[in-house]
């Protein structure tokens, strides 16, 4: 059998799809190729850096923990619709792989809205103004013609920022959260609930309220709407899960 | 006269080989390699060879007893049912005009019985990889990886794990084929932790020497908490052989598809996880190519 070791076809058909290999890769550059990546539906997003350079204390050098956070503009269009007496979780730390290194982001978000309480809001007409956004036809589809899969949407709530940070214990994502509450005051009023469990991670769906919930009348005292906490009156929620024992 | 002679020479070579390799004591991993006269079933690098007669292979087992017994006689009698429908078991009219059909939605414990998830673990290695039922009825694989060869002696380079379909079954386990002629595109719906992924698609084959042919292409999973649509033509994958690429491509068959697989074999030690909401063939009209890739000869005999 003949071979041919030139497979310069094939090389370059895996470049145009896989990711570019950067000579020198910053935390910051990290960042923001993970956030193109995965935060990518939305062109205009707000990045948000709470980077802490060196701080000198008493002589010695002391690094405080960096966060690069970002939220996208619809992003903070559905914190902004959130129900205040809902809990918000943040959630981590989700494994990404860049190459060959593993880099870990967290997330905020809310449990998907549940049926009875959703509000179907009717486009905005003028938001198009080159066609009707919305047709009210009654028109049956051959079988040629059904182009999406005959499969139930999958609910899982909406994600309202991420971030990725060096040290991710809850004080550092109170930090965070602070200064996401900046740009979003609902923040201030909404019980937040931390999820911080390393291992194979996946985003909860639905089914994992009933253990937010028996928290929720405890974390129901209102978060102060100073910019900087002293004390986190958000209740650490572990769920004892396998993890693989990384922490980080 | 001279045909017959020509022809019963070398069967009368393959016989005295044959007769040395199965009369030889079982010796470890061979380091002299050995020229196979017939390719058989692969051998795991690491398995000593198997020197037994082709009909001791066979096992008569009635352990499955009687459910067994049962649920062929049932898979039957919804085979003959099928058939008043119309072809596969729907309307013609439906068959013939689909244009997106579901083909693997997880939705239960029992959708998981049709893969089959292995990993580096069965030829010595460490990697370690698990299936189970995500949160919203997805599939989850996750692991991990870890690239260290197995000390066996043979094996250079380890770490992979793979996520492949079972073959369907008629009753009493004959072969299926998944027929996709009137599709054209592999829809999947994924999320990812970023590592790059190769999705292997293996068909029915003719020669025995095709057994391990298998058309791939790759999946580049974004991360990130949304789900990833991916849309793969079938005219991107292409053909490989035991993981080398072969120079004679063409492209995929799509009348008798025997097995979907997706392994992950990037040289990067760490946990890995993937999920599949579900994984669908749809027919895009727009897609018009029939090959991605040239078939000329690299190397032409004059």
């Amino acid at each position: 059998m003949t071979y041919n070791h030139s497979a310069t076809c094939w090389i370059q058909e895996v470049k145009r799809l896989s990711l570019p290999q950067s000579a020198k890769r910053t935390q910051r550059g990290d960042v923001r190729l993970v956030i193109d990546r995965s935060l990518s539906t939305d062109r205009n997003r707000l990045e948000i850096a709470y980077a802490r350079a060196h701080v000198t204390v008493s002589g010695e050098e002391i690094t405080l923990p960096h966060i690069v956070g970002t939220q996208s503009p619809s992003q903070m269009e559905l914190l902004a619709k959130h129900n205040p007496s809902r809990p918000v979780f943040v959630e981590g730390p989700f494994p990404l792989w860049l190459r060959k290194t593993c880099v870990h982001y967290y997330i905020l978000r809310a449990d998907p809205i549940p049926p009875d309480e959703k509000v179907e809001e009717p486009y905005d007409p003028e938001r198009c103004l080159d066609y009707p956004l919305q047709l009210d036809l009654d028109l049956e589809r051959d079988y040629g013609d059904q182009e999406s899969f005959d499969v139930e949407d999958l609910d899982e709530g909406p994600v309202f920022a991420m971030c990725m940070t060096s040290q991710g214990d809850q004080a550092t994502l109170n930090q965070w959260i602070s200064g996401l509450q900046q740009n979003n005051p609902v923040l201030g009023k909404v019980p937040t609930l931390f999820r911080l469990d390393a291992g194979p991670r996946e985003l909860q769906g639905a089914a994992a309220t009933e253990s937010g919930h028996s928290h929720g009348p405890e974390a129901e005292t209102l978060k102060e709407e100073s910019p900087h906490e002293e004390e986190p009156q958000n209740i650490v929620e572990e769920e004892p899960r396998r993890s693989q024992g990384m922490k980080q | 006269m001279s045909l017959s002679r020509i022809t019963r020479f070398p069967s009368a070579r393959l016989l005295s080989s044959i007769h040395q390799q199965l009369l030889l004591p079982p010796v470890g991993p061979l380091t002299v390699p050995t020229r196979a006269v017939i390719q058989g079933e692969y051998r795991r690098p690491g398995k000593p060879k198997e020197n037994k007669f082709p009909w001791q292979k066979i096992n008569f087992n009635f352990n499955k007893g009687l459910e067994g017994i049962k649920k062929h006689f049932m898979l039957l009698k919804t085979e003959f049912s099928d058939r008043w429908v119309g072809p596969e078991g729907k309307p013609v009219l439906e068959h013939m005009l689909e244009q997106n059909r579901v083909m693997w939605e997880f939705r239960g414990p029992e959708s998981l019985e049709e893969w089959t998830v292995s990993s580096d673990h069965e030829i010595g290695g460490q990697s370690e990889a698990h299936l189970r039922l995500g949160k919203n009825n997805t599939c989850f694989l996750y692991g991990n990886l870890s690239s260290t060869p197995p000390r066996d002696g043979e094996t250079r380079y380890s770490g992979y794990c793979t996520m492949r379909s079972k073959q369907p079954l008629f009753s009493f386990d004959r072969k299926k084929h998944h027929d996709w002629s009137s599709f054209n595109t592999l829809h999947l719906r994924v999320r990812g932790d970023g590592r790059p992924w190769m999705i292997n698609i293996a068909t029915e084959t003719y020669f025995s020497h095709q057994r391990d042919d298998i058309y791939s292409y790759f999946l580049y999973t974004r991360g990130g908490p949304y789900w990833q649509d991916v849309k793969i033509p079938f005219s991107k994958f292409f053909l490989t052989h035991r993981g080398r690429i072969q120079d004679d491509q063409h492209h995929l068959w799509l009348d008798k598809v025997n097995t979907v697989g997706f392994t992950l074999g990037d040289k990067a030690d760490g946990p890995f996880q993937l999920e599949i909401d579900f994984i669908g063939v749809c027919k895009d009209y727009a897609h018009t190519e029939e090959f991605a890739y040239e078939v000329y000869k690299r190397n032409p005999e004059v």
